[in-house]
């Protein structure tokens, strides 16, 4: 069957609006569903509100790739529409598939893709050197990171996610894991280190002319390296800006 | 001016991008990066604006929402931190930790929000056939409207107190020594975020 | 070394990995479910959330109770992860007829969430009565349940607390 992919799209986006703790993301699922429960059902009301009843419990998954789980659903109703499956079955996958694809998500969007992009933009403005605040073009770092983020990341995420979700059912997800992501990623968070990393040296030449703030530099990093593995990172922050502080006082 | 104009069409500007932790789409658009040069720009300091959001964009890009640590919030902290900014005459660390405390607030207020929201589902289960869907709709508007809403008071009702608070703060560090420091820790601070950062990266 | 039994019905997911098997250092995870969960597919979809360098097996409630009579877990730092109440209610009979004997250590519900029928009794915890007749049966073979959702949480023992639960239940059947 044709699926009426952009309002479904659309309303994808609104899957957290009404975010609790009791059901997490119930509302926004259900509200993204009902064009395609809408039409497997448009003969019979009370089917539809019996459907739509049932998807209002518990679920909670990545926000992006709900889109895949929304289309695996999909397909599932119209699977029950004929009778094919009973309501037990599509429960079922939905629940046990949102747990691995809220793990799928959180590794790729938010550790790597997300953080890859933050690199970016900030790595972009640092390299401008010490008073890059004032020199660099402000919107050109954000633009880049907003446009890089969402149309080589998000975006395609949530719309084609419910295409391969409807097409491809369950597999699909299994196909995702597979697929080399480990390499993947490393090469990712390799290009974002090294980035990283450079950038520092250049900002750290820029301000050189007085080598105590250099040296404080870069032992920041190596300290603020060191602490994060058994700290929080906002604590982390607060305890080396007091620090420095202290130290800047004490060697001035 | 501790209350003014600006500071009220800020507040609905910045909210509008809060919408965008949760409720709608997760453009990112709530990001340090994003909103610190933002509220510079509104706000007539944007190289600021810049610096804040680079180094809160640092200290958040290793951030993640999952499980259980709740960390302050990321836009709350980069806005309060630039707005308060204006008002703190250079010294840097001043608005930094208001931001983080703004950001706490902010966080508290909003779990607060989320479980309201628990009471509020039960609508749809007693409604009758015909009204479901409609329900659900109006749900999704709640959910907009009412994280707008708090937004906007939250940024009208702490902002006039923690710029209070900034002002008197800051005039009070100026005397001592340490000012001068502030300064210069001002050049160096991208460091620390960037620690975090490799830390980050590396262990995983 | 030892295990700990763990209902909820989401059984791996996100605060599992974060709060349990990360905070507490478990060596091996157990997914005590029938086959429709240990299917290839499922195992596959489990093995993507679950840390790589944790154990990770998935048996039926019958090889899971017979793991335990031959104290396998006993040798190791196990999470036994049940998605019902009912599947606890079966490994329980399972293990006391072939060892009427066997204690079991303090089951830890952890959450089973609303599904139409359910009323809420704590925050991730929604009973309605048949649940609550099943852990009634749970109770009378010894077990001692308790309600925490994370490992630092208040521990709520529920055995104590089935008759308010069952007025809770019966309260808002109108």
């Amino acid at each position: 069957m044709k699926i009426p992919i952009i309002p479904i799209f659309f309303r994808s986006f609104f899957l957290q609006s009404v975010w609790n703790y009791e059901r997490m993301q119930n509302v926004g699922f259900v509200f993204s569903l009902i064009p395609w429960l809408r039409r497997l059902y448009s003969n019979d009301k009370k089917k539809l509100y019996e459907r739509i009843k049932a998807h209002y419990g518990f679920f909670n998954t990545h926000p992006y790739f709900a889109s895949l789980l929304i289309g695996i659903v999909m397909r599932l109703e119209e699977a029950y529409s004929r009778n094919e499956v009973d309501s037990d079955q599509v429960m079922r996958t939905k629940t046990m598939l949102a747990g691995p694809i809220a793990a799928i998500g959180d590794r790729l969007i938010w550790s790597t893709w997300r953080a890859f992009c933050g690199i970016f933009a900030v790595c972009y403005y640092i390299l401008h050197g010490q008073f890059f605040y004032t020199s660099a073009n402000i919107i050109a770092g954000i633009l880049l990171y907003l446009i890089v983020y969402n149309f080589f990341g998000h975006l395609p995420i949530r719309l084609l996610g419910i295409f391969f979700g409807y097409n491809y059912s369950k597999e699909v997800v299994v196909k995702i894991s597979k697929f080399q992501l480990q390499k993947v990623l490393e090469v990712i968070r390799m290009i974002g280190i090294t980035i990283l990393l450079f950038s520092s040296f250049i900002y750290s030449i820029s301000i050189s002319d007085n080598f105590m703030l250099a040296a404080l530099f870069w032992t920041n990093i190596l300290l603020a390296i060191v602490l994060s593995r058994k700290i929080a990172e906002v604590v982390v922050f607060a305890l080396l800006v007091i620090l420095n502080i202290s130290l800047l006082g004490l060697l001035q | 001016m501790l209350f003014s104009v600006q500071v009220v069409y800020i507040s609905l500007i910045v909210s509008l991008l809060h919408l965008d932790v949760l409720v709608f789409g997760q453009f990112m658009f709530h990001r340090p990066i994003i909103v610190g040069p933002l509220v510079g720009i509104l706000f007539g300091i944007p190289e600021y604006g810049l610096l804040m959001g680079v180094i809160f964009e640092l200290i958040y890009i290793s951030v993640i929402p999952v499980g259980i640590k709740i960390p302050p919030d990321a836009t709350t902290a980069v806005s309060f931190s630039v707005m308060c900014y204006k008002f703190s005459s250079g010294c840097i660390v001043i608005p930094l930790a208001i931001g983080i405390l703004a950001g706490f607030l902010y966080k508290r207020l909003d779990l607060f929000t989320r479980s309201l929201n628990s009471m509020v589902i039960s609508w749809v289960d007693t409604a009758e056939e015909e009204t479901i869907i409609k329900r659900i709709n109006m749900l999704i508007w709640y959910g907009l409207v009412s994280t707008y809403l708090k937004t906007v008071l939250f940024y009208l009702i702490v902002f006039p107190v923690a710029s209070y608070f900034t002002v008197n703060l800051c005039r009070f560090v100026s005397q001592y020594q340490i000012y001068q420091n502030i300064v210069n820790l001002t050049v160096i601070l991208p460091s620390i975020g960037i620690g975090v950062v490799l830390s980050y990266f590396i262990e995983k | 070394m030892s295990y700990i039994i763990r209902i909820d019905d989401r059984l791996v997911h996100g605060q599992v990995v974060e709060g349990w098997i990360k905070a507490l250092g478990f060596d091996s995870i157990v997914v005590c479910a029938d086959e429709v969960y240990c299917d290839e597919l499922s195992r596959q979809l489990f093995e993507i959330s679950v840390p790589r360098h944790i154990k990770f097996l998935c048996y039926s409630v019958e090889l899971t109770a017979d793991s335990i009579l031959k104290s396998v877990y006993d040798k190791m730092n196990s999470l036994i992860l049940l998605g019902s109440l009912k599947d606890l209610k079966q490994l329980v009979k399972f293990v006391k007829e072939k060892l009427p004997t066997y204690t079991f250590p303090p089951v830890n519900i952890g959450g089973i969430r609303y599904v139409p029928g359910r009323k809420q009794i704590y925050k991730a915890l929604f009973l309605s009565k048949e649940d609550l007749n099943i852990i009634k049966e749970i109770v009378s073979f010894g077990l001692k349940l308790e309600y925490y959702v994370l490992p630092r949480d208040e521990k709520i023992p529920l055995n104590d607390k089935i008759a308010e639960i069952e007025e809770i239940i019966e309260e808002k059947e109108t």
